[in-house]
């Protein structure tokens, strides 16, 4: 009998938890298809048809993207340019091949030289598609390679469930782990923050990333070890190690499901001090995600998904039986919408050409002081459905008194033309702020006395405050929640608003973070909106703690030095939560 | 690039209005647009702003969601619109009018 392969222990990144073992799925690079041999003359027609027929498996996996995700505007949206990308391509490589190139090779050059073409573009928006050809070339030579790992191709429902284990996935690839029969995720490369993260993470599939020397040492069909709370992936774990890996993952089940039932008891502090859980919702399927974990409204709706890639704006209907339909399935909740946020990371028809910093450009409330007819377009839907409910109405990227006094004028203008044509609205719709450019925070006490509520930010704040891009992987390291000048910046917002009588919401990712939630709760924070998978360990977390322990925890914080003390305070006072 | 094979059936000059001139999203409703017709259909840039970085003198494949991506048409460029076969003039109208409204946006 042969000798049982080493167990390999590798570290990475942890993203989401869970502890699963199964069999790698290896998901390859683009073949190496350079070395790939011409093609004779009296093949062409054959290879021409290998070609058409990867195109058609393609497109169809494109289509299937494309309504599989057919809720979520944007993210459709993508797909349906791939396909006409991938037909505006097929001419090109048609006629490579009959120069006797084989079709991988004549496919990869193809599109690879669209890509450097769109790069060069002068039209910056252009220049950032030049990603998506990657994705297309990447999915079509994968359909030519025939066999075995594409991501569409993971087993559904039946037999064990696959570890996914590549270098890196798009967007598109790591959406489609949906539904599939994926016990988890390891990349090797990657940040928490990367797009591939974001998604494992609301699909809730264990993952770790950044897994060094990953790909050279796993194979086909290799038993692997995810365990996605602490970072590690071990391959051929032995006996004992695998009795462990499925202890922890039970336990880390058992966990949830005991989190989860706890989801209708009261969010109140082991002193009766009550704090109110609020839903983040992306995509119109999060609400049900955040009814189910108890959320008692919305503390952040994103209105970007409401634009349809491709497709002119919404009109006031659309954009009022998106809200109208929301507020109902609350029932009787809060719902906090955010006016459109387009432009940086989330391209939209506001994305505008050309910007050299785009995050420090024509973005959110400023795009829609530059675009009147969209905004006047939300802002009546707005007046209309407050008139029906709980509703409020949130302004991003505000940093003078000056943006939020124009956009209330502008808000005024629409209640008087909606009550000019007899529609039911609400005048006095509750309007507040994000607090996501540090001089918000820093002028928190002059915006608080006019804003009816603000909102902290914390993915743009810390971004802007430390100029950190929190989409660059190899600046994760100084992306620091836990920095003084954030703790300062909180603190200072939290007593601002406080001194007005005005509430404060927290909507950043810091939110979801069991180890910051004690110490935002000291700060003074009552209002956690939060994605919505990460509710039920915040509120387990609060219903331990008394306000005075938190408060002590955040004047330690506060007296602290550096980003590492705070982490290293926090980490030794806040019990770990959960199993294994 | 399609190749200019005779004289065009019908052509028609337009200036590109749209702020952000002929981007991703533009590109494919233009291409979505001409493939509703069934002649040849070719776009030609014939004056661009200075320092836009467009190249005067490109023609591509108005079918083409990549060839058109590529032309980055920016905001006040002046297209030619060509086309060959049936229905030219059709094709022609349609086209100049999407780009002439700056396609809805």
């Amino acid at each position: 009998m042969a000798l049982a392969p080493a167990m390999v222990r590798l570290t990475g990144i942890p993203v989401c938890g869970g502890s699963r073992v199964g069999p790698a799925l290896l998901y390859e690079e683009s073949p190496d298809v350079v070395a790939l041999p011409d093609v004779r003359p009296q093949d062409l027609d054959a290879e021409v048809e290998r070609l058409r027929r990867a195109l058609a498996t393609a497109r169809g996996d494109l289509e299937r993207l494309q309504a599989a995700l057919g809720g979520d505007a944007g993210v459709g949206g993508i797909f349906r340019a791939h396909v006409l990308m991938l037909e505006g391509v097929t001419p090109a490589i048609e006629s490579e091949i009959r120069k006797g190139i084989a079709a991988e090779r004549a496919a990869a050059g193809v599109l690879h030289a669209a890509a450097a073409r769109l790069a060069r573009s002068p039209n910056r928006l252009m220049a950032q598609r030049a990603q998506d050809l990657v994705d297309v070339e990447r999915r079509l030579l994968r359909a030519l390679s025939g066999a075995g790992a594409t991501v569409g191709a993971a087993p559904a429902a039946a037999g064990q469930p696959v570890v996914v284990v590549a270098r890196d996935l798009t967007p598109s690839e790591t959406a489609f782990l949906e539904g599939r029969n994926v016990a988890a995720l390891a990349l090797e490369q990657g940040g928490v923050t990367s797009h591939s993260a974001v998604i494992a993470k609301s699909l809730g599939i264990a993952c770790v990333v950044g897994v060094a020397g990953l790909m050279d040492r796993v194979q086909h069909g290799d038993t692997l070890w995810v365990d996605g709370t602490h970072g590690t992936v071990v391959l051929h774990p032995d006996e004992g190690t695998r009795a462990l890996a499925l202890g922890q993952g039970e336990r880390y089940d058992r966990f949830e499901r005991t989190l989860l039932a706890e989801s209708r008891l009261p969010c109140e502090t082991l002193d009766g001090h009550r704090v109110t859980l609020l839903a983040n919702i992306e995509f119109p399927l999060d609400i049900e995600a955040g009814l189910a974990r108890g959320a008692e409204g919305v503390g952040l709706y994103r209105t970007e998904f409401l634009y349809r890639s491709g497709q002119p704006l919404p009109t006031e209907e659309q954009h009022l039986a998106a809200y109208r339909s929301t507020l109902e399935r609350l029932g009787g909740g809060r719902l906090t919408v955010r006016t459109f946020d387009f432009g940086s990371d989330k391209e939209g028809p506001g994305a505008e050409a050309g910007e050299p910093n785009p995050a420090l450009g024509v973005r959110s409330l400023r795009w829609c002081f530059v675009h009147p007819e969209a905004f006047h377009t939300q802002l009546r839907a707005l007046l209309r459905v407050a008139a029906e409910g709980d509703v409020r109405v949130l302004l991003p990227m505000v940093g003078s008194l000056e943006e939020l006094r124009r956009a209330r004028a502008l808000l005024a203008a629409a209640a008087r033309e909606l009550e000019s044509e007899g529609l039911p609205c609400r005048p006095d719709v509750p309007v507040g702020i994000m607090i996501e450019i540090p001089a918000a925070a820093v002028i928190a006490d002059l915006l608080a006395a006019e804003a009816d509520f603000l909102s902290i930010g914390t993915n743009d704040l810390i971004q802007y405050d430390l100029a950190v891009d929190r989409l660059n992987p190899r600046l994760a390291a100084l992306f620091q929640p836990s920095h003084p000048s954030i703790l300062r910046l909180v603190r200072d917002t939290l007593r601002a608003a406080a001194a007005r009588g005005k509430a404060v919401t927290l909507c950043g990712e810091m939110g979801g973070h069991s180890i910051y939630t004690p110490l935002l709760l000291g700060l003074g924070l009552r209002e956690f909106s939060l994605t919505p998978g990460y509710i039920p360990r915040v509120r387990r977390l609060l219903r331990g703690l008394t306000l005075d322990r938190a408060r002590r925890l955040a004047s330690d914080c506060l007296a602290l030095a550096t980003a590492e003390e705070v982490e290293a305070h926090l980490r030794r006072h806040v019990a770990p939560l959960g199993a294994g | 690039m399609s190749d200019a094979g005779g004289e065009p059936a019908a052509r028609r000059r337009v200036t590109v209005v749209n702020r952000r001139g002929i981007h991703a999203r533009p590109a494919a409703m233009l291409v979505q647009r001409a493939r509703a017709f069934p002649c040849e259909l070719a776009l030609v840039l014939l004056e661009a702003p200075e320092g836009s970085g467009a190249e005067p003198g490109t023609r591509v494949d108005a079918k083409n969601v990549l060839d058109v991506m590529f032309l980055a048409a920016p905001a006040g460029a002046t297209l030619e619109i060509e086309a060959r076969g049936p229905d030219a003039e059709g094709a022609v109208t349609a086209l100049a009018a999407l780009i002439a409204t700056g396609f809805q946006e």
